[in-house]
C-alpha cells in the first residue's frame, strides 16, 4: 500500500527548517490534490479489489477520509471521473479501509473518483482486460454448408462469456452480392442466451416462414432455394469483459428446398454394439437435427425399465449420435425413447411439421416420445 | 401456581408468535434472501407484492415490497437519459446495461425496474423524482414457484452445462393467478403457465400447449411473446401476441391444465417486427390494447372493433390483417411501458437523437 511520502522528521524551529517544512507541504498538497486528478497512477493507496476476475470493490485508507477533513468515514462518496451521478452500493469499514461494493462489478477501462464532500480525495482505474484473452466464435450450427429455405435457427457458441443485449448489430446475413439481408432475424430483447452467455440462439423471423402470415406473403421466406448466402459475425462483438472478439466469423452455406416433414426416429438406422463392452450405440438420423435438442431428448433403458447412465455425442453436422454407456452392455432388449419435442433444422418436431396444414389430419399430435426396442447379443 | 402457569403458556405462545413473525408471514412466504440471478419480468400483485420472473432459475418469486401506502399523488413522471443516468449509478456505460422491466406499484405509485449487467448481475431499482435508488433483495419477506420441472433439467451438454434454457417472456397477475409466459432456447413452441398465488407447495399449475391459426389452414404452436388479460363483453380473455406478431385471443375459462388450446388470430400487425409489451388502457368511455413493438410504432386496438369481431373469431381471418389497429407514429421505438393509472402510461422510449427517455403519456397522446 501507498501512503503520502516518507515518515515526518523531527520538528525544527529554526526559519531554514521552516521553509523547507513549508516547501515540504506544498508538494504534499500538489500530491495530494493534483496528482491523482491528472493521472491513472493511483498514489493515495485507493485499490481495486478483485473477486473472480471482476471489480467487486474500491477500497480506500480509511486516513484519507480522516485527512480530508469528513466528519466521519461515510460521507465517502463514489462516482465515474467527471460524471454528475455518485454510484450507488454498500459501504462498511474493514480493517482501517472503507470498502466501497456498487451493484455491478466496476468496469474494465473506467477511472472511479473517491469524494469526501465536494472534494475529490483520490481516484482508481481499472484496467482494461489482457486482448490475448479476447473471445472466438467456437461454432455455429447447424454446422452443414446445406441448409433448408426454411431454416429455423441458429446457435452461435462462443468461447466466452459474451456481453448481452443489441446482439442483432452484430449478426449480419449477406446474399451472394454481399448485399445485407433486411428483417431475417428475430429480434427478441432480451436475446436467448444461455445461463452463462456462451450460446446464443437466434430465429430466423418465424413470420416470415410461416406459410400465409402476412410477413410470408408480403416478404416471403427469409432464405430462398437455390443461393449462396454468408453469415457473418462482426469482431466488434464484445464479451463480459469488454475485449472484441478476436477475429470475425463467417459460415457459407447453400440453401435448398423446404423441409416440411417430421423426422420419423422409427426409421434412423442403428448400429448395435456387441455385449459386454462399452462401444458406442449408433444412430443415424437420416438427415440433421437439432444440436442441442439432440442431447436432451434421446434416452436409452433396460428391459427392467432402468435408465441406462450414458453420454450422448453429436456427430457428423449432426447427422448421426452416439450414445456410450457409462457400464458395459448386458445381453438383452433396451428400448429408446425419444421426446417428441426433438426438432429438424427447419422446426418440424416428431409430432407435426413446424406449420400444419389442418386440412391434413394428423393422429400423432397427443404422442409424448417415440419409443424402439433393440436387442444386444 | 397456577399463575405462573398462566405466565409460562403466555410466554411460550408470545415467543411462538415471535418465531412465527421472524420466519414466516404464512402462505409460503419467509425472510431472508431470494437468489435471484436474472430478473426477466416484474409484475405487481395485491398489497405491494412484486413478482419477479428470473429466467435463469426458472422461477417465480413474490416480494413483499411493504411498498403499500397509497399515493394518491398523481404525479408526472419523466427522467430523461435515463439510460445514462442508471448506467451512472452503477458506475458503468450504457452499453453495459439492458433495462428488462419496470412496473408500477399500483398502490404506491413508485416505479420499479429491472436492469442486467452485461455479465449477467441483475438489478433492481426504485425511480423516484430525480433520484435513482437500488431496492434491495437481501433479508425480504418472499416465496416462490419453480415454473420448470421438466425431466430433461437435469441434461447436461458435451462439456457439461445445462442444457435446458428457456426464458420468461412475460409475467402478469390476474384474479388471483399469477400468468407466465415462457420462450424455449431450443424448441419453439409456446409455454404458458396459470399458477394460483398464494403459491403452495401442491402446485395446481395449467401448462398449457397453445395452438394460434394462420388463415384457418396452418397452425403453429409458437412462443407468446407478451400478453395481457382483458373482458369482452363480460367474458375474459387472455390477449397474446407472438413472436411473429398475430394477435391472439383466448377465453380464460378454457385454459385449464394439459388442455390443448387453440387460440384464435384477431389480427396481425405487421413483419420484421416483435411484440415488446402490451396493456389494457382507457380513454373516456372507451378501452383500448395499446402494443409496443421492436420495428413499429406503438400500435392502439379499440377492445370494441375486437368485441365486433367476436361474431367471427370462430372463423379463419380472410386475406387481410384482421382487426384493424392504430399506429401512434410519434411513440416509436418504445422499450418498456407499464400502467401508472387508468388513464396514464408510463413509457421508455428511445428517442430519434438516441437518447432514452422516460415519460408519462396521457389522453392526448394516445
Amino acid at each position: 500500500m501507498l501512503t503520502f511520502g516518507q515518515p515526518m522528521i523531527p520538528t525544527y524551529k529554526s526559519p531554514v527548517f521552516s521553509i523547507i517544512r513549508l516547501y515540504f507541504l506544498y508538494i504534499l498538497i500538489f500530491f495530494v490534490l493534483f496528482f491523482p486528478s491528472c493521472t491513472h497512477v493511483d498514489t493515495t493507496g485507493i485499490k481495486v479489489v478483485w473477486i473472480d476476475k471482476k471489480a467487486t470493490t474500491i477500497s480506500i485508507p480509511a486516513h484519507l477520509a480522516k485527512a480530508s477533513g469528513a466528519d466521519s468515514l461515510f460521507p465517502l462518496k463514489v462516482r465515474i471521473a467527471n460524471n454528475k451521478r455518485f454510484m450507488v452500493g454498500d459501504i462498511r469499514l474493514e480493517n482501517k479501509h472503507i470498502l466501497f461494493t456498487p451493484l455491478i462489478a466496476l468496469t474494465r477501462g473506467l477511472t472511479y473518483e473517491v469524494l469526501a464532500g465536494d472534494k475529490v480525495i483520490g481516484s482508481v482505474e481499472v484496467p482494461l482486460a489482457d486482448a490475448a484473452n479476447a473471445p472466438e466464435v467456437l461454432h455455429v450450427y447447424p454446422s452443414a454448408d446445406t441448409l433448408p429455405e426454411n431454416l429455423l435457427k441458429l446457435y452461435l457458441q462462443f468461447s466466452k462469456p459474451m456481453r448481452e443485449g443489441e446482439i442483432l448489430h452484430y449478426v449480419f446475413l449477406l446474399d451472394k452480392n454481399n448485399d445485407t439481408l433486411s428483417n431475417v432475424f428475430l429480434d427478441l430483447n432480451p436475446a436467448l442466451w444461455n445461463e452463462d452467455r456462451t450460446v446464443l440462439t437466434l430465429w430466423l423471423d418465424p413470420g416470415r416462414i410461416k406459410r400465409d402470415l402476412i410477413p410470408n406473403r408480403q416478404m416471403g421466406n427469409p432464405l430462398s432455394m437455390g443461393k449462396r448466402y454468408t453469415l457473418i459475425i462482426a469482431n466488434a462483438w464484445k464479451d463480459g469483459e469488454g475485449l472484441n472478439l478476436r477475429t470475425s466469423f463467417t459460415k457459407q452455406f447453400y440453401v435448398e428446398q423446404r423441409d416440411s416433414i417430421s423426422p420419423n426416429a422409427l426409421l434412423w438406422p442403428l448400429k448395435l454394439p456387441a455385449s459386454q463392452t462399452k462401444q458406442p450405440m449408433g444412430i443415424s438420423l437420416n438427415e440433421p437435427l437439432d444440436y442441442f435438442l439432440l442431447q436432451e431428448t434421446v434416452h436409452f433403458t433396460d428391459d427392467e425399465g432402468k435408465k441406462v447412465a450414458g453420454k450422448i455425442e453429436v456427430k457428423n453436422q449432426e447427422r448421426n449420435i452416439e450414445f456410450i454407456p457409462h457400464q458395459s452392455w448386458q445381453k438383452g432388449w433396451y428400448k429408446i425413447s425419444v421426446e417428441h419435442i426433438l426438432e429438424d433444422l427447419a422446426g418440424n418436431n416428431l409430432n407435426r411439421p413446424f406449420d400444419r396444414d389442418t386440412k391434413v389430419r394428423n393422429p400423432n399430435l397427443e404422442r409424448k416420445v417415440v419409443e424402439r426396442s433393440f436387442e444386444i447379443r | 401456581m397456577k399463575k405462573i402457569f398462566f405466565y409460562m403458556i403466555a410466554v411460550g405462545a408470545g415467543l411462538f408468535l415471535l418465531a412465527a413473525i421472524n420466519h414466516t408471514t404464512g402462505s409460503g412466504f419467509e425472510n431472508g434472501t431470494p437468489t435471484i440471478q436474472s430478473i426477466s419480468s416484474l409484475a405487481f400483485g395485491p398489497d405491494g407484492i412484486l413478482f419477479i420472473g428470473d429466467s435463469k432459475s426458472a422461477t417465480v418469486f413474490a416480494v413483499n415490497t411493504k411498498d403499500n401506502k397509497k399515493n394518491k399523488r398523481q404525479a408526472l413522471v419523466e427522467m430523461k437519459n435515463i439510460d445514462q443516468k442508471i448506467a451512472a449509478v452503477l458506475g458503468t456505460e450504457v452499453a453495459n446495461i439492458t433495462i428488462t422491466d419496470m412496473a408500477v406499484n399500483p398502490v404506491s405509485k413508485k416505479l420499479y425496474i429491472s436492469v442486467q449487467h452485461s455479465d449477467g448481475t441483475p438489478v433492481l431499482l426504485n425511480i423516484d423524482g430525480d433520484k435513482i435508488s437500488s431496492f434491495s433483495l437481501k433479508d425480504v419477506n418472499y416465496s416462490s414457484v419453480v415454473l420448470n420441472n421438466s425431466p430433461a433439467v437435469d441434461a447436461k451438454d458435451q462439456r457439461g452445462r445445462p442444457l435446458r434454457v428457456s426464458t420468461i417472456s412475460d409475467l402478469g397477475y390476474a384474479d388471483g393467478k399469477v400468468l407466465v409466459s415462457g420462450l424455449s432456447n431450443h424448441q419453439f413452441s409456446s409455454s404458458f403457465k396459470s399458477i394460483p398465488f398464494p403459491f403452495t407447495d401442491k402446485q395446481d399449475e395449467a401448462t398449457l400447449e397453445i395452438y394460434h391459426a394462420a388463415h384457418g389452414r396452418y397452425e403453429t404452436s409458437a412462443p407468446i411473446k407478451t400478453f395481457t388479460t382483458t373482458e369482452i363483453n363480460g367474458k375474459k380473455y387472455l390477449v397474446a401476441s407472438y413472436t411473429c406478431t398475430p394477435l391472439v385471443l383466448f377465453p380464460m375459462d378454457e385454459l385449464k391444465p394439459g388442455m390443448h388450446v387453440k387460440g384464435r388470430t384477431v389480427a396481425e400487425m405487421g413483419s420484421g417486427n416483435t411484440p415488446i409489451d402490451m396493456m389494457s388502457f382507457g380513454k373516456g368511455n372507451e378501452s383500448f390494447l395499446v402494443m409496443a413493438n421492436t420495428a413499429r410504432a406503438v400500435s392502439k386496438v379499440d377492445y370494441k372493433s375486437i368485441a365486433a369481431f367476436e361474431g367471427t373469431l370462430t372463423e379463419p381471418v380472410k386475406g387481410t390483417a384482421g382487426v384493424g389497429f392504430t399506429s401512434m407514429p410519434e411513440m416509436t421505438k418504445v422499450l418498456q411501458m407499464d400502467k401508472l393509472n387508468d388513464t396514464q402510461l408510463l413509457i421508455l422510449q428511445k428517442k430519434a437523437n438516441g437518447d432514452v427517455d422516460l415519460w408519462t403519456a396521457n389522453d392526448t397522446n394516445l
